[in-house]
């Protein structure tokens, strides 16, 4: 069994965070108008060299010529698209459901072929995504272990991370490798 | 297993057919159902493009508390969407044989234009019937 | 969910049991010196008790979370239910006190169109925050809600699971009045958020 990746969305909509695994199809950073920081750490495309800060303006325009020359062409979506088309399903799906049941149900998750998505919702509005393969049966549970495990002890009893913002998320190391060691901790995780 | 409802999805997403079999479901009005059946396909869409791995592939089951929806494409393009309980053993089989009944009811029927709403007292009564035996 | 108050009560007693503690005289003298800190700084009690809600008002905004991970209730069905968990659960597990809960009668021209009860009073008879404290004169002339954080601390709380409220004091042992009260009131329940529309 498979994890390919995990987004968390705050009550505002907004991706604040993205980590990854096992996922192959590519995907590119967002563009420098649209980046947020302390959401994920995609790295750049190759052709830039330099490892400094992401926040070394320098290195963000060459970031832009990439993109524009296109002569690396990078496929995939940027990420700012992806998380938006991620949350929008989410929320289509859930209006759908609502309305179908006529009261207010919970939509939990849907599969494709070669993916299944995860969602487990709490009462103050975050959104937590997990995208793992087909054949799982629900892992919901494991969104759950996340919400009152490392998101409690290292979001909301981190006064250094800054929740509710509209400007940035909430990565961090201590989050970030938490929650690694939580996924990999999994019987099931390959 | 209980089948709720059967809706039938044309290439460009138009509703052109929808019936519930059960009470669990509160009925809808047809506008009501023409707007679902059209964001389904929607996220249908989306969601081929979100797919973290390689490959094609849109949405093909989804789960409330209650009850799922699963949807089966077809190479040409038109979608089957079943609503069921939770429990659905056999519930690929079913889709086989609706496909199966739509291809007979509708397909080879000279008088039903393509990709526009089924109104054959045919299709319904065999799907009916089938679904008749398995609720 | 529709738990009596027993069960509240039960699974307050449990959270608690669960939880790390603190020493409560090092809890209280600290609360103790940062009220003292403020009244030095803004010399000004009005201003004092603002700060201590809005103090209040950032933890609440993050306590929210850590009390619907540890205790996983869901929603409540009516505001009364509100106050009963906020009584029984949550000042159990992190006070370890269980304020009473009474419901004042609605007033004569309901001008909002919610369901009542829409506001409660809570009834402290042990205050951990206040143990030693005796107000000087002019504290208590200049209006100083000592306990203010905990108005605070229920508005942000609340204003996260999209109920916004206002909260005040209405009277304070430390005050000289024979009780401490607190006063929630239900403004209007805030709808969710939908994302931007750009396309």
């Amino acid at each position: 069994m498979t994890i390919y990746s995990l987004y968390i969305y705050d009550r505002h909509c907004d991706c604040v965070y993205y980590q990854d695994w096992h996922r192959t199809s590519p995907i590119r950073p967002p563009p420098f108008t649209n980046f947020r920081p302390g959401v994920h750490r995609i790295p750049s495309p190759p052709s830039i060299t330099t490892k400094e800060s992401i926040f070394n303006t320098k290195r963000l325009s060459a970031l832009e010529d990439v993109e524009r020359v296109g002569n690396r062409e990078l496929k995939g979506l940027p990420f700012d698209e992806e998380s938006k088309l991620v949350y929008g399903v989410i929320l289509s799906l859930r209006n759908m459901v609502k309305k179908l049941s006529g009261r207010d149900e919970a939509f939990t998750s849907y599969r494709t072929a070669q993916y299944k998505l995860h969602l487990y919702e709490t009462l103050t509005g975050y959104r937590f995504v997990l995208l793992s393969d087909p054949n799982v049966d629900s892992l919901r549970f494991v969104l759950k272990q996340i919400y009152t495990g490392p998101f409690l002890d290292y979001v909301v009893r981190n006064p250094l991370v800054i929740m509710d913002s509209r400007e940035e998320g909430i990565d961090n190391d201590l989050f970030r490798s938490a929650v690694d060691r939580h996924m990999r901790n999994l019987s099931m995780f390959s | 297993m209980t089948i709720h409802a059967v809706w039938v999805i044309n290439k460009a997403g138009g509703l052109v057919f929808s019936r519930t079999y059960s009470d669990t479901l509160p009925t809808q009005t047809l506008n009501a159902t023409l707007i679902l059946a059209g964001t389904l396909h929607g996220i249908h869409a989306i969601t081929s493009r979100l797919n973290p791995i390689t490959g094609k592939g849109g949405l093909e089951s989804f789960e409330g508390e209650n009850w799922g929806g699963k949807i089966w494409m077809s190479l040409t393009g038109i979608k089957l969407v079943v609503l069921h309980s939770i429990a659905h053993q056999g519930l690929d089989e079913l889709m086989k044989k609706i496909y199966e009944i739509y291809s007979d009811a509708v397909m080879k029927n000279p008088f039903q234009t393509l990709e526009m709403p089924i109104n054959s007292s045919l299709f319904e009564s065999r799907l009916l019937g089938l679904i008749q035996s398995v609720n | 969910m529709s738990t009596g108050a027993k069960q509240y009560k039960a699974i307050g007693d449990d959270v608690w049991k669960r939880t790390d503690k603190v020493n409560a005289e090092l809890f209280t003298l600290t609360y103790g010196a940062l009220v003292v800190q403020l009244i030095k700084d803004y010399e000004d009690y009005a201003e004092v008790n603002k700060q201590l809600d809005k103090m209040g008002y950032n933890i609440g905004t993050r306590l929210i979370e850590d009390f619907l991970a540890r205790t996983g209730l869901g929603r409540c069905a009516t505001f009364a239910e509100t106050a009963e968990v906020i009584s029984k659960v949550a000042f159990r597990t992190f006070l370890n006190i269980s304020p009473a809960v009474s419901f004042p009668p609605p007033t004569q021209n309901p001008t909002s169109n919610l369901p009542p009860p829409t506001e409660f009073i809570l009834t402290f008879d042990e205050n951990p925050l206040a143990e030693f404290a005796e107000l000087p004169r002019d504290a208590k002339e200049g209006g100083l809600w000592f306990s203010n954080v905990l108005g605070g601390v229920i508005r942000g709380a609340l204003e996260m699971i999209q109920l916004q409220v206002e909260t005040e004091f209405l009277s304070d042992v430390l005050r000289g009045d024979e009780s401490t009260e607190l006063l929630v009131r239900l403004v209007r329940v805030l709808d969710e958020e939908q994302p931007e529309n750009d396309e």
